[in-house]
């Protein structure tokens, strides 16, 4: 991670028409992809939850989803920051900012639902089910409706350049990148990705040990209760 | 297949008598509906709007009186301890059908009132009239679909309407995006062609996701 920040600040070029806000890009779009990685683990766990009512895949379809919910904040927050810089305003209704507030408040809604049941087993159903559901409308969001004609976007197309976007007569806007530029932005990638491994790894190691220490607290609890009773009365 | 449909079809039926045996359902939602659209020709006072405005504000109406109506179907089979019994006697299919029949019904109700409402006391001429009713049919499907699954999660809830409201929303949501993008022209902007055309269509896509996905998932959740 160090040597990506390090490599986003000294080893790229400025980027043409933008200067140095450009180097923004390094962490904008790691968020973005980080939380679509997590959103689809979310997913997984949700069906494998579903599959074989298991609760450690609920856990880690949990952990996923919260982390998702954190790196779209962090994208959608670098992104209006560089959309203030580069087109002059915080939030200007592209469609991706649309699709991408949607996008919040679905997981966000997950988090909502998921915290007003108690009950453990009907919680990871339903917040199985609901995490799923939320994959395909986001999925639909981000990668069908944005495609389609009619909807027009200042975004760039998808940094690998495909054939048809070499076709287009403007390669500054399509993904035309210096090697420079492209090595520090996988290695971006890839540290991001690392680190939201990391934390998913720890959130998941947190919620098995709070579950497992759940009933030797509950009863410790009684047994305190039970305990403490006697001496009360003999003060009295 | 069948069977299906013949237990969807008695689901169907038994819930049109209880709720006819209430009118619980019905009249909250329409009157709700009714409210909405006299407090807004009250701030209004009639004011002529652009087509877009006047299409968005009358889907707002439409999402918000479903919202709080189309958690009924489950909720209240959770609230008179039906639940149980209903599980026993159909199979989750037949359940599923029965009950997006249902909400489908009671949203068509629901907009031929809105719809026509809000139009005279709006001051919202609807020029195109079949393609509204097009749009209208095609949405109260999508918003059926949305809602189905999301009922059935929220009766494990807690405060089930506000977690109803909450859950359902933003999978609404881009539903009503391009809902209101296909019905600016009933109401008179551009032409019927072209963009709204396409809004249809995700109108379309999404709620053919929304069904086959929610039609996968209620057996998993409804029989535990």
């Amino acid at each position: 991670m160090v040597m990506v920040i390090i490599g986003a600040f000294l080893l790229t070029p400025a980027m043409q028409g933008l200067g140095e806000a450009g180097r923004i890009l390094y962490f904008h779009v790691p968020c973005a992809w980080v939380s679509t990685v997590a959103y689809l683990v979310a997913a997984y766990g949700g069906v494998r939850y579903l599959a074989t009512r298991n609760l450690d895949f609920d856990r880690q379809s949990a952990a996923a989803a919260q982390i998702g919910l954190l790196f779209t904040v962090l994208a959608t927050a670098s992104g209006a920051v560089w959309a203030q810089i580069a087109w002059g305003k915080w939030w200007n209704w592209d469609p991706r900012q649309t699709f991408i507030a949607m996008v919040m408040l679905l997981y966000g809604a997950y988090f909502a639902l998921r915290l007003s049941i108690d009950q453990i087993d009907q919680r990871a159903v339903v917040s199985s089910a609901y995490v799923t559901f939320a994959l395909v409308a986001a999925v639909f969001l981000m990668f069908i409706a944005i495609r389609l004609p009619h909807t027009s976007t200042l975004h760039p197309s998808p940094v690998l350049p495909t054939q048809a976007d070499q076709d287009e007569d403007s390669p500054s806007l399509k993904g035309g990148m210096e090697p420079d530029m492209r090595i520090v932005l996988m290695s971006s990638l890839a540290g991001f990705t690392g680190l939201a491994y990391w934390m998913w790894r720890v959130q998941v190691r947190v919620d098995r040990l709070a579950a497992d220490l759940a009933p030797a607290q509950e009863a410790a609890s009684l047994e305190g209760a039970t305990t403490a009773h006697p001496a009360s009365g003999a003060d009295a | 297949m069948r069977s299906v449909v013949r237990g969807a079809w008695a689901v169907l039926l038994k819930d049109f008598r209880s709720e006819f045996r209430t009118r619980y359902a019905l009249s909250a939602i329409a009157l709700f509906a009714l409210t909405s659209i006299a407090a807004l020709s009250f701030v209004l006072r009639g004011q002529a709007m652009q087509p877009e405005e006047s299409a968005g504000l009358s889907w707002i109406i439409v999402f918000f009186a479903a919202v709080t109506g189309l958690a009924r179907p489950f909720v209240q089979e959770a609230e008179s301890g039906t639940e149980l019994l209903l599980r026993q006697a159909a199979t989750s299919e037949a359940v599923w059908l029965g009950k997006f029949l249902f909400s489908l019904v009671l949203m068509l109700g629901l907009e031929a009132i809105i719809f026509p409402v809000y139009s005279a006391l709006m001051n919202a001429p609807v020029v195109r009239v079949w393609y509204l009713a097009l749009v209208a049919a095609l949405g109260a499907v999508c918003l059926s679909a949305a809602t189905t699954l999301i009922a059935a999660l929220v009766c494990k809830a807690r405060a089930r309407a506000t977690v109803f409201a909450v859950a359902a929303l933003p999978v609404m949501l881009p539903a009503l995006v391009f809902l209101v993008q296909a019905s600016g022209s009933a109401f008179g902007a551009g032409d019927a062609g072209g963009e709204s055309a396409s809004a249809l269509r995700l109108v379309v896509s999404y709620s053919g996701i929304l069904i086959v996905l929610s039609w996968l998932l209620f057996p998993l959740v409804w029989e535990e």
